[in-house]
């Protein structure tokens, strides 16, 4: 179902996309890429889970985190390399939209997959909006951020610290994930991990504004 | 009158926690080179709380003085690289407790170590001015690390294992190479907590490749809370005194 689920949500937003300009094409652009994303990763996350079926290894802690972050912040690797050092921190708005993109596939996924009903569906649905897609937006916004604050750095350093924030998306997911899929208590941080980090990314995209002295009164 | 604390005082408190940090660490190594075998389980646990205990403290030391002293892309690099390993530990502490067992290696866990070498070499790359010495000391250090890498290659040929810890060998090569060349060693205690770090991880990963590793890989937990507790103290002592 996925594929059709991505092409109902995706087609419409491309007739969308004709119509924008500038940075609102661009946020349209990511988040489209971001239904794409979900559906490349669950192929290829398809493919993993067959491939080390018989082990030991827990495939949506130790698997899923490194394909999901990976793929979901590929148009910025890409823009990185395209635009040299000319980005801003609108960066951390694409990525997050890119994010959420997967996150809007993934929740029908999970909705399809649970047969509720009523109120049940309605509380999942709410929960899981609030969560794992702040997570999922939240993460790849990291890498975003990352490397808009990258700006004038040394080029040689530039794939460090880029493979570096990879690895911090990767760790908080497979550490939400380990969390939230396999302990009780655990879930409780799951709530916590996304918003604190929403939060955290919002007082850096605005600490221009929170950091500003207010103009001294009129005399 | 109120009399105001000395602000040496909190200075000298924060930094004399750091020394204890670091002799427990020590007592760590000791211990694995007093029972010279695999370690304890209960070891492993307190192991395990030290060298999250140390690589918080870097976080804590390396942001406050990004913060308040100098905000030095070394420093900056340095809170990021505490953060990623301290992350990646205790994804690993977790898993273990949650799920039971350990992680197969290689893991996410490794992903998230292989993390902080990269920020440690752009943080480098980044705050350190380029030295005056030959680019013949790095290959000196680089020639005999890689060779070393390949040891499990060619005892047990290509897999997960053998390719991750080949690769950790490059990254504590190109880690310990701009080092030198960018003149780490003239802040001892990072320098110092570089080589320990290396070290853990080399260790660490030779005891997940190697049939019958040698019982020195063990120390691979306490020489990775050697160099946090000196990464702690090297950053935070990287502006007061000019000099770590």
């Amino acid at each position: 179902m996925i594929l059709e689920f991505y092409l109902a949500a995706s087609l419409p937003l491309f007739f969308l996309l004709v119509f924008l300009e500038g940075g609102q094409r661009r946020i349209l652009a990511f988040l489209i890429w971001g239904l794409s994303a979900a559906v490349i990763a669950y192929y290829v996350n398809s493919g993993l889970f067959l491939a080390f079926a018989g082990s030991s290894v827990l495939p949506d802690v130790t698997i899923a985190p490194v394909t999901e972050e990976l793929i979901k912040a590929l148009p910025l690797f890409v823009l990185l390399m395209a635009f040299k050092h000319r980005y801003s921190r609108e960066l951390l708005v694409l990525a997050m939209a890119s994010g959420f993109g997967f996150a809007i596939l993934e929740n029908y996924i999970y909705i399809t997959g649970f047969v509720l009903g009523g109120a049940d569906a309605i509380a999942y649905a709410v929960v899981r909006g609030i969560t794992t897609s702040v997570m999922h937006g939240s993460l790849t916004a990291i890498i975003g951020y990352g490397i808009f604050l990258t700006y004038g750095f040394e080029r040689r350093s530039l794939p460090s610290i880029l493979f570096g924030l990879y690895t911090v998306a990767v760790t908080i997911h497979a550490l939400y994930n380990l969390l939230v899929g396999h302990t009780v208590s655990g879930r409780l941080y799951g709530i916590i991990i996304p918003v604190v980090l929403f939060v955290l990314l919002y007082i850096a995209y605005n600490k221009d504004t929170f950091l500003s002295k207010p103009p001294l009164p009129a005399v | 009158m109120r009399l105001r604390p000395d602000p040496r005082y909190g200075d000298l408190v924060v930094r004399g926690m750091l020394v204890v940090l670091l002799v427990v660490s020590f007592g760590l190594l000791g211990d694995v080179i007093v029972v010279h075998g695999a370690m304890s389980a209960t070891y492993t646990g307190i192991s395990n709380a030290i060298q999250l205990v140390a690589s918080a403290a870097t976080v804590g030391a390396a942001a406050w003085v990004y913060f308040h002293r100098n905000p030095s892309l070394f420093v900056a690099h340095g809170t990021f690289a505490g953060a990623t390993w301290t992350l990646a530990n205790g994804f690993w502490y977790a898993y273990l407790m949650v799920i039971g067992e350990g992680l197969n290696y290689p893991t996410v866990a490794d992903l998230g170590f292989a993390g902080a070498f990269f920020f440690l070499t752009a943080g480098i790359l980044e705050g350190q001015a380029r030295g005056h010495l030959s680019g013949w000391v790095a290959v000196s250090v680089a020639v005999p690390l890689l060779v070393f890498g390949f040891w499990p290659v060619i005892l047990s040929g290509v897999n997960a294992k053998t390719i991750t810890t080949l690769i950790m060998f490059v990254l504590a090569t190109v880690l310990l190479s701009e080092a030198l060349l960018r003149s780490v060693y003239r802040h001892p205690p990072l320098f110092a907590a570089i080589v320990a770090f290396v070290l853990a991880h080399l260790f660490n990963s030779l005891t997940s490749t190697l049939v019958n590793p040698p019982w020195v890989t063990h120390a691979a937990g306490a020489l990775a809370a050697i160099a946090f507790s000196l990464f702690a103290l090297g950053f935070y002592g990287y502006t007061t005194e000019g000099r770590a």
